[in-house]
């Protein structure tokens, strides 16, 4: 077990970090924009 | 090709199919919560729910379902990418691994979290103990039951009337690792600790050759993570040589065992489809269409390791035993020619041969097995849900052709089912191709190659390929682990895997929403030689109009090239 530095990396950790969030930002949008291209129930795609 | 060769796949077949219908049936009682569990196993599922404040019987509608499904798994990147960053300040690091560099840790936390297990790292060489037992081996387990989670999700929906939601994500993941996952695992890794798989936090052992050489043996708790790794589809092995080394399979017991492991719960599935709808012949077809590819597949893969191009005579090899370069000898090419088949069908990834030293035409049956989104049997899970996607895209096709509203066990499929298909159908050939080709023209891109000609193009070619079919598998010879690789196979991991779950959960909800139509005289029997003729004929036409380019431009132009005496 080591210490814990400061080093560059952090940097890039910091890009990653706001990548992962982006992309999970990105899926949310993705589940609404599936929901709107689907009809409600109330819209009448429901089986007679 | 030899008679032990056809016994042993035989042999496999034989025993998938007799666990089918009671694995099948255990899963269904599971998910449809009619199995009671033993006192104390209850109540720690019930203590569970009462720590994180779930309520079981609260159940959700599909977009619920599908952003605790999310929301779940993005904390479960941030865990493994942590636990990667920081395992050189945390204990169970006897080896004093250092961080892993942030692109690697992102690479390997989204593969592991979608299930796919690429491994641009060498595990006894990057990863502490604890980042392999409390990262890779728990996010095996949960994106397992992420995965058999959506497809239950998918089976709610045919099976429930006019019903808006289709269960509850927790429970549902909750109840998959305790009872189905977590048994399998501990049976399974006693098993293979039996059979020489070495389980233990010790450290490295120095050893004296029989030359007199010093070498270093590496081990760990490796039997816990073998299992998951085949039983979850994840398929990311403790050692960088996965189960062609020793330690991960060391007797001709566990090179039977292993392949079962990763067909097991999505062979079961089709059989837990047809009970919960109430029609066991729907989940017999779907495995039908399922072994009729598989064993097609198999017997190319077989034929071609066996009988290698006279190529070979004029490099002076000898042939005879087949194409042995980059197999294990103790498993021959009979068992390699299994495994790889079986790992490229299903979304597993392990491997106990090279596929970049498969002959061609083996090469391009491996990556059309994951081409095809990954439906012969398939991860857990995800297999499922995926020739569902095709059986309705079948079905609309076929009522296309008689003029007459498509059905697909009791549902009517309309607009937003097809339009939901197809989304989770094409994005994944989009990724492959989009990402190979930008791969193709990047010097970043083609840094990475070892080899020139139509096979560069294969090993770049079939990486994107796994990550986006969530495979994990490699063509040994792509150098990937650098940043411009680390990032864009993360990218195609992710959207090959959330880009399809989620239309999948929205199928599940809108079919949930519909009442059940009885079976009338112009209803499509989905059950029986034609259907599974149509859906064969379905999934390899989609595959093979998407993908022939592509493909033509590596294997089979290399299977050509090769036959006129070059290789590369």
């Amino acid at each position: 077990m080591r210490r814990f530095t400061i080093e560059d990396d952090d940097v890039f950790d910091a890009l990653m970090l706001a990548a992962l969030v982006a992309s999970f930002a990105a899926a949310v949008g993705y589940v609404h924009a599936c929901r709107r291209l689907v009809r409600p129930p109330s819209a009448g795609n429901r089986t007679p | 090709v030899t008679p032990q060769g056809w016994l042993q796949i035989a042999l496999f077949t034989a025993l998938i199919v007799a666990v089918i219908k009671p694995l099948g049936g255990y899963i269904a009682g599971i998910v449809e919560g009619q199995v009671r569990m033993p006192r104390p196993v209850a109540a720690m599922e019930n203590g569970m729910y009462r720590l994180s404040g779930v309520n079981p019987a609260q159940e959700q509608t599909w977009a619920g379902y599908a952003l605790a499904l999310l929301a779940f798994n993005f904390v479960g990147i941030l865990a493994l990418y942590g636990l990667q960053r920081l395992q050189h300040m945390l204990p169970l690091n006897p080896q004093d691994f250092d961080a892993v560099p942030p692109d690697l840790a992102l690479n390997t936390a989204g593969s592991f979290v979608t299930n796919t297990s690429w491994q641009s790292y060498a595990g006894e060489t990057t990863l502490g103990y604890l980042t392999q037992m409390a990262g890779i081996t728990v996010q095996s387990f949960l994106s397992a039951a992420t995965g058999i989670a959506v497809a239950v999700a998918l089976i709610r929906g045919f099976a429930r009337p006019s019903s808006s939601t289709i269960g509850n994500f927790w429970a549902d993941m909750t109840r998959i690792t305790l009872y189905i996952l977590l048994p399998v695992c501990v049976v399974a890794t006693l098993l293979l600790i039996w059979q020489g798989v070495p389980q233990t936090l010790g450290s490295y052992v120095d050893a004296t050759t029989l030359e007199g050489a010093h070498q270093v043996l590496a081990r760990g708790p490796v039997a816990s993570q073998e299992v998951i790794k085949l039983l979850s589809g994840d398929g990311g092995g403790f050692f960088n040589a996965n189960s062609a080394h020793p330690f991960e399979n060391p007797t001709a017991l566990t090179g039977l065992f292993e392949p079962l492991l990763i067909f097991l719960i999505g062979a079961a599935l089709t059989n837990t489809f047809g009970r919960v709808i109430g029609d066991q012949r729907q989940g017999w077809a779907l495995f039908a269409a399922m072994a009729v590819l598989f064993l097609a597949g198999l017997a190319i893969v077989y034929a071609s390791e066996t009988a290698p191009s006279h190529t070979f005579s004029t490099l002076g090899i000898d042939h005879l035993g087949g194409n042995m370069e980059g197999k294990e000898v103790r498993f021959g090419v009979a068992q390699s020619a299994l495994f790889a088949d079986a790992t490229t069908a299903s979304s597993d990834g392990a491997v106990n041969a090279m596929h970049d030293s498969f002959m061609p035409l083996s090469g391009l049956v491996l990556m059309a097995n994951m081409m095809l989104d990954e439906v012969i049997v398939g991860g857990p899970g995800s297999g499922l849900f995926g020739i569902v996607l095709f059986a309705i895209v079948t079905v609309f096709a076929a009522g296309l052709m008689i003029g007459r509203t498509p059905e697909y066990v009791g549902k009517k499929i309309e607009a937003d089912e097809v339009k939901m298909a197809m989304l989770a159908l094409l994005c994944v050939p989009a990724f492959i191709l989009c990402m190979a080709a930008v791969a193709c023209v990047l010097p970043a891109g083609l840094v990475g190659l070892n080899n020139a000609g139509p096979h560069g193009f294969s090993e770049l070619l079939y990486a994107y390929t796994s990550g986006a079919a969530t495979n994990g598998s490699a063509f040994a010879g792509l150098g990937a682990n650098t940043p411009f690789y680390n990032l864009t196979l993360a990218a195609a991991m992710f959207a090959g895997r959330f880009l399809v779950i989620v239309p999948v959960l929205c199928i599940a909800g809108t079919l949930a929403g519909k009442r059940r139509v009885p079976v009338s005289a112009g209803t499509l029997p989905t059950h029986g030689t034609q259907f599974v003729t149509l859906l064969v004929g379905t999934i390899v036409i989609v595959g093979g109009l998407t993908f022939l380019p592509a493909l033509a431009l590596g294997p089979v132009a290399e299977h050509l090239v090769m036959l006129a005496g070059a290789t590369y």
